[in-house]
């Protein structure tokens, strides 16, 4: 694995720092990485796309109808 | 809300009207592999997103990341890879940039854009992939048996599969629109290669307890010998469902997907695919994709705490098993009773007494259920 370095608060660390050895986290910097996937996670979430087109929508409730999904 | 695809798209990889005409054309033209069945299911996987985010077979980058991280080379969670191997003769004759036409059972069914040739470490794989290297393990043992370079690179898939079950056969786009209609915003996924006794209906039962819909999803081809014939679990769940669940809750369909048997990793890999389907909910079985005793119960759970960004909630639900005392379905978490009330349902028990025709009784598997199974002359795999 390749690393980049992010800069936080002095403060902000000392915290990260607290709850990741409260909480068993190997070190800050582990505990930062899980918090930052899964926030990013749900931003990534409202950022995604549909893409189905309404006909291509049609077309596939007629399918499940014909087969007894709908 | 129907889960938004890994990645944040569904992929698809289908060649359709002129363009398709001319690939198929073409395809006869270009240097040629042929696939095996899991290969093959692979390529039409990645055609109908359900491994979204992937386009194609892994290039050498996202493979090692995939091996060493348990994430592609984009950060996001992936920990089975699927590759293409080839051996010398392909090496020799393939340059990086050409195309290649995948072929199944005689037929031209994808052209491969050749991204990279890279060679691969089997070992190695085995290690990271099914956390030890021997070959009395099934997927390791396949492992070993495969050619000794990794092709990856997009496709495109020109001619869809032969699919004997036809009717149930689903992909993400139509689940997706399947439970938009139905209005289910939590939907629980159910993964499954067996017939359906009253300790697997219970865990979907608690599941749909609390989500909107149950989506329960064989893997249908390639089992071990011993396991059910697809046929034969497709018609108990027929049964189970006609007789025992509200039909407006619930949603059958098959995958077909080879089983690797790489306990925890595949768990994920489970979870990935079912998120691409639209389940927001994944029921993960006490050593689920386990084999003999390679992994330990639990670990097919606890690997899920590396993923925070999984997207898809893992529910782990206690095996179930009959209480006398308590007169029903329950688990360890909400039966009290000592063991000599509990009677457990046990996959090798119950195929014995299929074997031997014996029907077996009724808080094991339902009356219909069982009706169905021993309808069957021989309803195992050899
Ligand atoms: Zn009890």
């Amino acid at each position: 694995m390749e690393w980049s370095e992010i800069r936080v608060p002095k403060t902000l660390y000392s915290r990260l720092s607290e709850v990741a050895k409260a909480m068993g986290f190997e070190d800050p910097n582990t505990l930062a990485i899980h918090l930052l996937r899964e926030a990013l996670a749900a931003l990534e979430e409202e950022l995604a796309a549909e893409g189905i087109s309404e006909d291509e929508r049609k077309e596939i409730i007629e399918r499940l109808k014909g087969l007894g999904y709908l | 809300m129907v889960s938004r695809p890994h990645g944040g798209r569904l992929v698809e990889r289908l060649a359709s009207g002129r363009a398709r005409e001319r690939l198929l054309k073409e395809a006869g033209e270009m240097p040629r592999v042929d696939l095996s069945e899991g290969l093959a299911a692979d390529v039409a996987n990645v055609a109908h997103g359900v491994y979204s985010p992937l386009e194609g077979f892994l290039t050498e980058e996202d493979f090692r990341s995939v091996l060493e991280n348990m994430r592609l080379s984009n950060d996001l969670p992936w920990t089975i890879p699927i590759v293409l191997d080839v051996g010398e003769e392909f090496k020799r004759d393939v340059r990086e940039g050409d195309e290649v036409a995948l072929f199944y059972k005689d037929r031209p069914i994808a052209i491969l854009y050749v991204e990279e040739i890279y060679s691969w470490n089997k070992e190695e794989y085995a290690k990271k992939i099914f956390k030890t290297t021997d070959p009395g393990h099934p997927g390791v043992k396949k492992t070993y048996q495969r050619k000794d370079f990794l092709v990856g690179g997009p496709l495109i898939q020109i001619e869809e599969l032969p699919e004997p079950f036809e009717r149930y056969r689903l992909w993400p786009k139509e689940t997706r629109v399947l439970f938009k209609e139905r209005g289910w915003k939590r939907i629980a996924a159910f993964q499954t290669r067996n017939v359906p006794h009253r300790g697997h209906e219970y865990v979907q039962k608690a599941a749909l307890t609390f989500t909107d819909g149950l989506f329960i999803n064989p893997l249908v081809g390639w089992k071990k010998p011993g396991d059910f014939k697809d046929e034969v679990i497709i018609k108990a769940y027929e049964a189970l469902i006609k007789h025992y669940y509200p039909k407006e809750s619930v949603a059958f369909s098959v995958l077909r997907m080879e089983m690797r048997y790489a306990g925890p990793r595949e768990a994920v890999h489970h979870a990935i695919v079912r998120k691409n389907f639209g389940a927001t909910h994944f029921i993960v079985g006490r050593d689920h994709a386990g084999v003999g005793s390679y992994y330990g119960p639990y670990e097919a759970w606890d690997i899920f705490k590396e993923f925070p960004d999984l997207g898809i909630t893992p529910l782990f639900v206690r095996e179930a098993f009959y209480c006398k005392k308590c007169g029903g379905m329950v688990n360890e978490k909400i039966c009290p009773h000592p063991e000599e009330y509990r009677i457990r349902i046990s996959g090798t028990k119950l195929r014995k007494m299929i074997t031997e025709g014996i029907k077996p009784p009724e808080y094991m598997m339902r009356p219909e259920v069982a009706e169905v199974v021993l309808s069957y002359e021989d309803p195992f795999v050899h």
